[in-house]
């Protein structure tokens, strides 16, 4: 049986890293697929991040209505402890639950906010999971042991190691940078290899993949690919050409992971190829927590100091470390991960330290006018151009993991 | 009826070996072995082993706390036994 719709998921793609690429003959698929169909830019969601924007994908509904902000989110209302952003976290009901809801099948690969696997009729394999722990991201349970047993599978590769992936967010040395590329290179052939497979042997009416290199290979090499940065005069290095390559290799090899999940699903399969958010250079950093500390909202606790030896990286290794950081007693706004793109107003629900309910919109109000008088005062700073009330970016129902 | 502490270890452990033996591990799995030092767990593995056994008992169990306190404490680590005793708390 044909797939009858087959969604791919490019996370982080963008027209001005693939428009180029297409010209240039680097990826002759899509550039074909494009001509034969219909493109539109992408209007992602507030925040415009992965596992908020993928959620809208799978439902349709903005993150203020289906609840998923972040990579991570309080553990409980006002907590400052963070669990992951699970499927169990999504408010709405998802597109592969409304297939099933159909009487059809779907397969599902890769997605963030689909841990703990969803019992579909169908097939997921969760995505953004450790790889130790994939066995724990498949449904059904004995999907994992049939994927075992064959040839090339390697689910080092296939998921997540957090050590390295740490590198996408808070670099690496320039040495490395190959190896990350060529290692999401294989990534996605090992991702082309399960749904080749479930293809074949399961398949279903819709089917949905996500590949996650574009993001990951931007994060660390937006600089090679961005036709923008890349100068003409004086010609750059050597190494500087040879990452280029490679990126432009990863990029080509995933044409043909395209091409080759287009061919399976066969010429009357309506294929839809969507990305999640945009991608640019960085130009400056905003160091959010600095910023509150030095306008009175936030208090560093004595661990700070003492951790100061550890590196200045961003912590996603680490991600209890604000905990541990701030000193609850004087703080009243916090940004609790380098991925929150919100702040966090301390609630003194019940009594204790920060704010009170009956002080909470004055308090927020006056937390948006310091911080747009600090924009003013730095119009070469692009940082700060659009501060609000989560209200009004994030229409929706309140619940603990939105951002103030 | 409750779950016993001996149940909820023996699901751990069953649970730990498994997972184990999908990269390789060969050593032994006991409820002194540590979760980061010896088996190699990153802080996700943790965050994901919790919201796998919260599945699977149906329950919430606050693990956030559990992994908040870690980052007090040193070394930052946590036995089998400690994490079934916690887990046997919050489900009793």
């Amino acid at each position: 049986m044909t797939a009858k719709a087959v969604l791919i998921g490019l996370d982080g793609a963008t027209f001005s890293i693939l428009d180029p690429l297409m010209a240039q003959g680097v990826m002759p698929f899509l550039r074909s697929f494009v001509d034969s169909g219909v493109r539109a830019n992408l209007r992602s969601v507030v925040p415009p991040l992965t596992p908020p924007a993928w959620t809208s994908v799978m439902t349709g509904r903005s993150p203020g209505h289906h609840g998923i902000f972040d990579f991570f989110q309080p553990a409980a209302p006002g907590s400052p402890n963070l669990q992951l952003a699970t499927s169990k976290d999504i408010r709405c009901e998802t597109l592969w639950s409304i297939v099933n809801r159909h009487g059809l099948r779907t397969t599902v690969l890769n997605f963030p906010a689909t841990f703990p696997p969803p019992a579909l009729d169908g097939h997921v394999i969760a995505g953004w999971m450790p790889w130790r722990q994939l066995r724990l991201g498949c449904h059904p349970a004995e999907l994992y042991d049939r994927l075992k047993a064959q040839p090339d599978f390697n689910a080092r590769e296939l998921a997540m190691d957090m050590a390295l992936e740490a590198k996408a967010t808070e670099g690496c040395p320039e040495d490395e940078y190959a190896a990350w590329v060529e290692l999401h290179t294989r990534r996605e052939q090992r991702w082309l290899d399960v749904l080749r497979y479930l293809m074949h042997q399961e398949p279903a009416e819709l089917t949905a993949i996500l590949f996650d290199g574009p993001d990951k290979i931007q994060h660390l090499c937006w600089r090679f690919l961005d036709p923008a940065l890349w100068p003409a005069n004086p010609s750059p290095g050597r190494r500087a050409q040879a990452l280029r390559e490679l990126c432009r290799d990863y990029f080509r090899q995933l044409d043909q992971v395209l091409a080759e999940a287009a061919a399976m699903a066969g010429a009357e399969a309506t294929i839809v190829i969507a990305s999640d958010h945009g991608f640019g250079p960085t130009t400056d950093v905003f160091y959010v927590n600095t910023w509150l500390a030095q306008a009175g909202y936030l208090a560093w606790s004595e661990h700070a100091a003492l951790d100061e030896d550890k590196p200045a990286t961003l912590g996603m290794s680490y991600l209890a470390r604000h905990q541990r950081w701030l000193d609850w007693s004087r703080t009243t706004a916090y940004a609790s991960t380098p991925t929150s793109n919100g702040i966090h107003i301390v609630q003194a629900n019940g009594g204790g330290s920060g704010v009170s309910p009956d002080e909470y919109e004055s308090f927020r109000d006056e937390l948006i006018q310091a911080s747009i008088a600090w924009s003013i005062q730095r119009p070469a700073n692009r940082s700060s151009r659009a501060f609000g009330s989560g209200k009004k970016p994030l229409p929706g129902r309140p619940c603990a993991s939105r951002p103030t | 009826m409750p779950l016993t502490k001996q149940e909820i270890a023996a699901h751990m452990l069953d649970l730990l070996k498994q997972l184990a033996g999908d990269w390789e591990f060969d050593g032994e799995i006991t409820m002194n072995t540590l979760l980061f030092t010896e088996l190699g767990f990153q802080s996700l593995d943790a965050v994901v082993l919790g919201n796998s056994l919260q599945e699977h008992y149906g329950q919430v169990i606050p693990y956030a706390d559990l992994l908040a306190d870690l980052g007090q404490r040193a070394p930052h680590d946590v036995t089998v036994g400690e994490w079934v005793d916690f887990t046997y708390q919050h489900l009793s």
